[in-house]
This record gives structure tokens, sequence and C-alpha cells, in this order.
């Protein structure tokens, strides 16, 4: 052992007095030996100190393997931390975009919120004006319906002048007679009473004509109830059949086969259709060698379905869409105002139905009415 | 009244009920008369073929043929039969065509009976005048043609 070994060759400060002596050398021994136990000592204490270095040094390799894992725990840890944190700088970054996209967004809302407050201002201001409109239109549909009815009225008036002005002469020519038989003193009863009582019948056939021409012209409110169909066409035909009459137009009404249509309207109005159609068809026919009109209606469904069809030159090819707008026609002018057609159209759509026309050229027209039929409740309505 | 014995008449019209008012009108006012009535032009025209009338009385309108063409028939077919148009209320124009187309009158409804049964007096007086002169009697009997321009002012 070199520490040892030290010790043992180093200066003998004993022998420089008596090399020689027993004592001398006695003393030497001592104190040699006494260096041998403090080298023993100091060997220990070394080889004490060493078993300590040799522990501490083991629980240091302990302890540096300890930090080994802990760095490694630490290295994985730190990987992850930079794995998060670059997501979360990802992260970021997508949701500055967002967050700036969310702020073009806003700012887009807003603009088109903006817009939108101005859309509903115009368009209130549009709704008020659509809603006058309206009211005005209503208006005119009213003036309308009643410029139709004596645009209808017109049509008549001829042919009901000469149907009125025949009761009336009869009248005039009977009490007439009457009048020779008294003043002539021939009291023959029998025929006085005869006179007389077709007087009667003179009177009531020209007061019926004026009543129906009265309430037909009338600007009342128009009240509808239940309407038999059938019933409407007979009174129609009752107001023009003397011109169709004196055109020689022949008017052919089908009967119903099945069930009597019934419909809820207005009677004078729906005559008024009817009219129309009728007096369209009287001047188709003006160039017709043989004139026929033919009606026609029947339960379809949970329709009354009518059909007055005329076997005169039809409607121009392209023409039957325009035939019903108002002031459309196709009679020279002054022949006709334009107007009969489209109010019929206009009372047929108020009555819930549907009118068109389907026309061969030159093999006649035919009009179609569609009207709900009336339900079993009793309707007391007022249209306005 | 300077005429005529039994006066013979045609009514054309196709009321039923003035077929039977006017027929009476002139039994009571120009007996003794005798009327024959028709209810169209067509039927009329039948009956002309048969017979000669003193005087035809005619509706203008009816359906089929009217009056005035009626009228046109009786003029070449019974030149010498007056004629006697009944026209509606105010329909001038319509008295203007009868008169041209060679009506002896004519009569607007609604009908005057005294203004009517005169007329017709007249024209049966000329109608049997006209025959009166073509078969060369009662030459001294003149006026009537006057009497019609008269009326057509």
């Amino acid at each position: 052992m070199a520490v040892a070994g030290t010790a043992l060759a180093g200066p003998y400060p004993a022998s420089e007095e008596a090399p020689g002596s027993h004592d001398h050398l006695r003393e030497r021994v001592r104190e040699l030996e006494g260096r041998v136990q403090q080298a023993e000592q100091r060997r220990r204490a070394i080889l004490h100190m060493m078993g300590d270095l040799n522990e501490s040094n083991r629980r240091l390799a302990d302890q540096r393997k300890a930090m080994l894992h802990i760095l490694g725990d630490y290295e994985q840890d730190r990987r992850r931390l930079a794995r998060q944190t670059a997501r979360l700088d990802n992260s970021r970054r997508a949701l500055l975009h967002i967050l700036q996209d969310s702020h073009h967004s806003n700012m887009r809302l807003e603009a088109s919120r903006k817009a939108m407050i101005h859309i509903m201002g115009d368009l209130r201001e549009t709704t008020a004006e659509i809603q006058r409109r309206e009211q005005e239109l209503r208006d005119k549909q009213e003036q309308l319906v009643q410029a139709g009815k004596l645009a209808t009225l017109g049509e008549l008036t001829t042919g009901v002048a000469h149907e009125l002005n025949n009761p009336l002469n009869n009248i005039g020519l009977f009490v007439g007679n009457v009048i020779d038989h008294v003043r002539m003193r021939r009291i023959d009863e029998e025929q006085i009473l005869h006179d007389l009582q077709k007087v009667v019948e003179q009177v009531k056939k020209a007061t019926e004509i004026i009543t129906h021409l009265r309430t037909f012209g009338r600007a009342a409110p128009a009240t509808v109830r239940r309407v038999g169909v059938q019933d409407v066409i007979e009174r129609s035909l009752s107001l023009i059949q003397e011109q169709l009459r004196l055109r020689q137009i022949q008017v052919q009404v089908d009967p119903v086969e099945g069930p009597e249509p019934v419909v809820v309207g207005n009677s004078i109005q729906l005559e008024q259709v009817f009219i129309n159609l009728l007096a369209n068809a009287r001047d188709a026919l003006e160039l017709e060698p043989r004139k026929l009109i033919r009606i026609q209606s029947r339960v379809t469904g949970d329709l009354a379905v009518v059909t007055v069809s005329d076997n005169g030159p039809g409607i121009p090819e392209g023409l039957e869409e325009r035939i019903f707008d108002p002031f459309f026609t196709t009679k020279d002018v002054g022949a006709g105002t334009g107007l009969g057609l489209s109010i019929t159209y206009g009372i047929i759509k108020e009555h819930g139905g549907t009118i068109g026309v389907v026309s061969v050229p030159g093999d006649g027209a035919s009009f179609r009415i569609e009207l709900p039929l009336a339900g079993d409740e009793q309707p007391s309505q007022v249209w306005q | 009244m300077a005429v005529i014995g039994q006066a013979h008449v045609l009514i054309v019209d196709d009321d039923p009920a003035l077929l039977e008012a006017l027929p009476e009108t002139l039994r009571l006012r120009l007996d003794p008369i005798e009327v024959d009535v028709c209810d169209s032009a067509a039927a009329a025209l039948e009956r002309i073929e048969t017979r000669d009338y003193d005087a035809i009385v005619t509706d203008i309108k009816m359906p089929g043929m009217d009056g005035l063409a009626l009228l046109a028939q009786i003029q070449e077919r019974r030149p010498s039969t007056p004629t006697l148009l009944i026209t509606g209320h105010g329909e001038d124009d319509l008295a203007a065509r009868a008169l041209e187309g060679g009506a002896y009158d004519y009569i607007s409804k609604p009908i005057d009976r005294d203004q009517f049964v005169e007329s017709l007096e007249r024209a049966i007086g000329r109608g049997g005048l006209t025959i009166s002169l073509n078969s060369g009697r009662e030459a001294a009997m003149t006026g009537a043609p006057g009497r019609r321009s008269a009326r057509r002012d």
C-alpha cells in the first residue's frame, strides 16, 4: 500500500542520537510500532472512509440513475409539452382565423342588418302601397262590376224595349176593344171578360220584365245564398231569349242528369255571367246559317260544371287567353265594350270558381264554368 | 163609308196576343170584314199564293223572314195589294225602309187603334180603287196616291 510504504521509509529522527544502542533500538521499535499502529489506525480510518466513500458512490450512482430516469421523464414531458404547445399554437392560429372570420362575419351581419332595416322600411311602405292599391283595385272592380252590369243592361235594352213594347201594345189593343164594346153597346160579356183577362196577362208579362231588369241593375251589396244553377240559366234566358228568337238562334238546354247543381252565390251576378255568355254567342253566330247554343250543367265531384257552347266561327287562335282581359274585344269599334267576359271572369272568380274556353277555329267555342257546390249549411253573408 | 162590301185582310205577326187583339179591333170597327192571321212570313206567303187580300198588315221584327222581306215578296207576287208594316217604337229607320220598299203605310207600336183603322180603311179603299182602275170602272175616283205621299212626309 502506498500510504503504508511512505510511512515506513520516512526519516528516522531517534537514530541520530544513538543509532547502535539497545535502548535506542527499543525506543526506535516502540516508536515504529507506534507509527505502525498509527498507520494501521489511519489505514483503518481510510478503509472506513473508503467504505463510506464507496457507500456514497453507490448512493450517488443510484441517485444518478434516478436522476437519469427523472431526466428521461422530464424529456418526455418536455416533448409532450412541446407537442401540446405546437398544437395549442395551431389552435391559437386557427382561433385567430376564426376570430378574424367572425369579425368579418359580424361586420357583414351588421351590414346585412342595416340593409334588412332598410328593406323592412321599404317593405312597410310597399305593403302600405299595396294595401292602398288593393283598395283602389277593389273600388275599381266594384265600379267595373257596376259598369259591366250597365253594359249588360245596355245589351238587353234593345231586346227588352221590344219585349216591353209588345205587352203594352197588346194592352192598348184589348182595352180599346173593350171600350168599343161598351161604346157600341155590344155588351158581349164573355168577349169583354176574355179581353180583360188578356190585359191582365199582358200586364203581368210586362211587370215581370221590369221587375227583373230593376233587380238586375240595382247597385246593391251582393247577398249570397243557395242558388240552383238551372234556375239561374232559365232566368238569364228569359231576359235575352227575345233577341235570340228574333235572330233564329236555337237554344238547347240539356236536362240535368243526376243531382241538380246548387251553388252558393249571388243569383243576379250569376245571371249576368250567363247573359254575357249568351250575348257573346249571339254575336258569334251572326253569320252562321244554322245557329245553335247548347247549355249543359251537371255535378262533377264537388263541382257544378256548366258549359255554354255555340257553333259559331270559334275564337281566333292565340286569343283564348286574352278574351277575358278587360276592354279586349274582337268586335268593331263601338260594337262591344270588351267588358262582358272580363266581368264574367271576375264574378266567377269571386264565387271561387273557374272559367275557361275551348275553341276550335271554325268549329265553335265552348265556355266551361266550374263552381264549388253548396254545402249543407245556410249561408247568409254579404259580400262587400 | 164608300167602300167595300166584305173586305178580306191578312195580319202577320209572331205574337199570339196581337193576333187576337188586332182582328177583334177590325171586326168591331170595320164590320163586315174578314181577317186571316199568320204567325210567320213563310205562312203568309203560302196564304198569298192561294188568294188575294184587300190589304196585308205585317210586323217587321219576326224570326226567320222579317216583315221587310215579306213586303218585297208581296210587291213581287201581289204588287197591287196594299201592305201596312208595324214597326217598333221609335224605329224611324225601319219605317223609312218600309216606305221605300213600297209599303202603303207604317204603323208604329204601341198601335193607335184610330190611326190604324183609318189607315187600313184607306188602304182597302185604295186597293179596291186600283182594281177598279185596272178593270176600267169608276175612273173618276182618284187621289189615293196623293194620300200616300202625304203620309210619307
